[in-house]
């Protein structure tokens, strides 16, 4: 038998068996713990609670009661306002995404031509975030008058903040070395651009915008409410009338309209990025169908195609002789018209025509739009310098009621999507769970936030507590569908390994996919305390409380600089949600 | 043995000049400019430094294999060859520019020149092959271009010959991310081709494929760089494969040459010793 030698028996030192304690560890730590004592807190401070909503849930049966059945008197109006609500969502979408990308160019670290620049066009993003789209409306509405343009003007500045921002991202997570790879063939700057990076964030681009679409389409119901055009205008007489039978007609036509819309831009969103998205189902992927040559019957509809042949391919005949067979049958320069260029070809027409309708339908004069720059630049004038003195009580606790109210609804909102996000994974969830909880999840979005705050002021009156309920359901809706989308991106490979390890079903879920798709969530859940901060200034419209309602009253009464101390209180608000927002990601990355 | 190298000699680039011609075979010319200078080059990142005061001169036509481990600094080392990275001191000439002092269109002509070839092959991954080939050209012609119509059809065939001439013509108008390494680093070849280069920098160009693939690879690529008399420059991991295909071997470690001379000059052990670190 072996005897311990002597090094074997000195004693072994102590093996380490948690993670060293680090700044990054402390400082996560931290946070986790500020954000539990901050909800703590806010839920207290707003007086939250969930028995007005059960008392005022008799409330909320008899104000059903009183819109049913719909009113669709008028129809062809309210289509048509409808209509132009949905156009006025496009151009403003177009406008914001062409101003996005140029911005979002110079304000990403590895596109910038100086760091000023940088500096410059992340300030302008964080500006136009932190100016909420209701506000700039009704900036837009008191230079250029009641109409549809200050609504495209409303939705395309305050939009710069999403897209810049995340084609900003977008632009610094494209991999270095095709960019040095076409620098080093002595390309332009611009020239580098186009063929290095363009080409790279072009699904991602594409992704952001139709999702911005989407929440544009919501957005520009609200703007009709201060005079921005569109069929909020319809939506705000029926309200101030209580004629509720035909606001749930309007309600119902705009819930149509956003669904269709979702539809539409999930079945775009799923070409672009199915391409690059990796195979889960084992179905063929986008990337494979689109290598796939067109129908013999489409093909044959297209100059210079040559239609699939169904009969293998014979050998090309070798020398000068094949080659001026080939070189007759179709130009060997030009790319052939493969389904992936032919689906790329459509959805550019397809976009161009929709804008151009929509400027038609809108009858916006874009040279107006130019000219009216003197007028703007006057009405923006009036809100400077600020006045913080007048109503500073006011102000301050307007600013913390809003920053409760956004901390209680975002985590309250986070614990019901985590698991309705797991739910509508089509990765993690069988598939008739998938499908009702997207269908779910569809109705949620569907339904505008301010109608949200009109049902819950009735169940629970005037105040922060209907403010908060409103937005804990569009968090729910919203996020839900943001975990949805990250999980569904997790790669498989990793979940195969730990289920070939003889994981469970719950182990692998929370090993392999929640850890993973952890830095996106928080990302996701900042980001939503972001949007939440902001549109309570929305609900402070119908009487949702905090900043919104006293920057209602500043606007009601004129007072210009006590809306231009407002505007400033939120943008630094969102300034250092951003700048915690980075540092978490940076940590958690 | 290689074609440059006369019998029972030395590599004649060792001794000879030859002239730099753009796009052409070298010529032997003994008045010639060297194609690349470096004096007295030092690179620091923060506190680590690079490259540590590299003097080397490499004649027009030669190929030189740069072996070390890794973090030795033979990428920044070729890197600084062609403006990627700024030395810290010294001077860097290449062609007869002096690349530490040449901005703009200065630079960009200059990089026109010299041919790169990356360990991961720097492809455009969503461009087609032919795109990606065809972006070699974008230092001769104006204007951002996007999509193949959008370059000449002059260009457009230039571009399908080197695809030819790499045996990847029929994979033209593949989207360049579903190709095989190999076939990857092909395209960047093809890439390289499209410049017209006259020094051709190579940095590990087969570390990431298999030896099969590895030795095919590198076989083209010696085959087309003695077809156009290409001044070549590589850094590589293969010391067997550098023995059988450079003409001037150069070991660096911690930032210095330590070890330069011809294959047939420079023993095994020698060659082992910049791995193990015993080379003074």
């Amino acid at each position: 038998m072996a005897t311990p030698t002597a090094e074997a028996t000195r004693e072994q030192p102590a093996v380490r068996t948690s993670p060293p304690w680090t700044w990054q560890r402390v400082g996560l730590i931290v946070v986790a713990i500020v954000a539990i004592a901050g909800l703590i807190v806010s839920w207290r401070y707003i007086g939250m609670g969930v028995t007005p909503l059960f008392t005022g849930i008799g409330n909320i049966f008899r104000f059903l009661g009183q819109t049913v059945p719909p009113s669709f008197t008028n129809f062809p109006h309210t289509l048509n306002e409808a209509l132009i609500t949905v156009c006025m969502a496009i151009v403003g979408t177009a406008l914001s995404a062409v101003l996005g990308v140029i911005v979002g160019f110079g304000a990403a670290r590895n596109t910038t031509p100086h760091p000023a620049v940088r500096w410059l066009a992340r300030g302008f993003i964080v500006l136009c975030r932190s100016i909420p789209d209701l506000v700039f409306a009704i900036i837009f509405v008191e230079a250029l008058g009641v109409g549809v343009l200050p609504g495209v003007l409303a939705l395309g500045f305050h939009s710069i903040g999403m897209l810049g921002k995340l084609y900003a991202e977008a632009i610094e997570q494209v991999p270095t070395q095709p960019r040095e790879a076409v620098t080093a063939t002595g390309s332009s700057r611009l020239q580098n651009l186009m063929t290095s990076v363009w080409p790279q964030v072009m699904p991602a681009f594409s992704s952001i915008t139709l999702y911005r679409l989407d929440i544009n389409l919501r957005s520009s119901v609200i703007l009709g409410y201060v005079g921005a055009g569109g069929i909020g205008f319809l939506l705000e007489e029926d309200v101030e009338g209580l004629n509720f039978k035909h606001t749930v007609g309007i309600v119902l036509v705009i819930f149509v309209l956003i669904v269709l819309m979702e539809y539409v831009s999930a079945l775009i969103r799923r070409s672009l990025i199915g391409e690059d998205a990796p195979a889960i189902s084992g179905r063929p992927g986008y990337k494979r169908r689109a290598a796939q040559p067109l129908p013999r019957w489409l093909g044959a509809m297209i100059p210079g195609q040559r239609p699939p042949l169904r009969a293998p391919v014979p050998a090309r005949p070798a020398g000068a002789a094949g080659a001026a067979a080939g070189a007759a049958r179709r130009d060997p320069t030009r790319p052939p018209w493969t389904a992936a260029r032919v689906h790329q070809h459509l959805y550019v027409a397809g976009a161009v025509v929709l804008i151009v309708v929509s400027l038609w339908a809108t009858k916006i004069n874009p040279i107006t739009a130019v000219t009216d720059v003197r007028q703007i630049w006057d009405t923006f004038r009036l809100y400077f310098p600020p006045d913080f003195s007048t109503d500073r009580a006011g102000l301050i606790s307007g600013t913390l009621q809003s920053i409760s109210v956004a901390m209680v609804a975002t985590i309250v909102g986070l614990v019901f999507a985590l698991p309705i996000g797991l739910a509508a994974s089509r990765n993690v969830a069988s598939p008739w769970v998938y499908r009702s909880a997207r269908t779910f999840l569809v109705i949620v979005r569907a339904i505008p936030e301010l109608i949200l705050a009109i049902v819950f002021v009735v169940a629970v009156g005037l105040g922060l507590i209907a403010g908060t309920f409103a937005l804990i359901v569009g968090t729910v809706g919203f996020l839900s569908k943001l975990i949805a989308d990250g999980i569904e991106e997790v790669h498989p490979q990793p979940r195969e390994a730990v289920l070939s390890a003889g994981a469970a079903k719950l182990q692998e879920t929370v090993t392999s996919v929640i850890q993973p798709a952890a830095p996106a969530l928080v990302g996701n859940s900042m980001y939503m305390l972001d949007v939440n901060f902001r549109s309570s200034t929305v609900l402070g419209l119908v009487g949702g409380g905090g900043i919104g309602f006293i920057l209602y009253q500043s606007i009601q009464v004129l007072d210009y600089r006590t809306t231009g101390a407002i505007i400033i209180s939120t943008f630094v608000v969102v300034l250092i949600l951003e700048i915690l927002t980075n540092w978490l990601r940076k940590q958690l990355i | 043995m290689h074609p440059l190298v006369e019998e029972g000699g030395t590599a004649p680039g060792w001794t000879a000049n030859a002239a730099v011609q753009p796009g052409g075979s070298a010529v032997l010319d003994p008045t010639a400019e060297p194609a690349v200078r470096l004096h007295q080059v030092t690179k620091d990142f923060a506190e680590t430094r690079a490259l540590d005061a590299v003097d080397l001169t490499v004649p027009a036509g030669q190929m030189l294999a740069i072996l070390g481990s890794s973090g030795s600094g033979k990428s920044t080392l070729l890197r600084t060859l062609n403006g990627l990275v700024v030395p810290t001191s010294g001077k860097v000439h290449v062609l007869g520019c002096d690349v530490t002092s040449a901005r703009g269109q200065q630079m960009r002509k200059l990089r026109c020149g010299v041919g790169f070839i990356f360990q991961q092959f720097g492809l455009v991954g969503r461009l087609t092959v032919l795109e990606n080939v065809l972006s070699g050209a974008l230092g001769r012609i104006r204007f951002p271009r996007a999509g193949v119509l959008a370059y000449p059809r002059r260009l457009r065939l230039d571009a399908l010959g080197h695809l030819e001439r790499v045996g990847l013509a029929d994979r033209a108008f593949q989207r360049s991310d579903t190709l095989s390494g190999g076939q990857q680093q092909r395209v960047a070849i093809a890439r390289t081709l499209m410049q017209n280069p006259t020094v051709l920098l190579a940095d590990e160009p087969v570390a990431s494929l298999d030896p099969e693939t590895s030795a095919s690879v590198m076989s083209l690529l010696l085959e087309i760089c003695q077809e156009k008399g290409l001044t070549v420059i590589t850094s590589l991991h293969q010391v067997e494969l550098a023995r059988g295909w450079a003409d001037r071997l150069v070991g660096m470690r911690r930032g210095q040459i330590v070890l330069d001379g011809s294959p047939r000059d420079i023993s095994e052990e020698a060659l082992m010793g910049i791995y193990r670190g015993v080379v003074s």
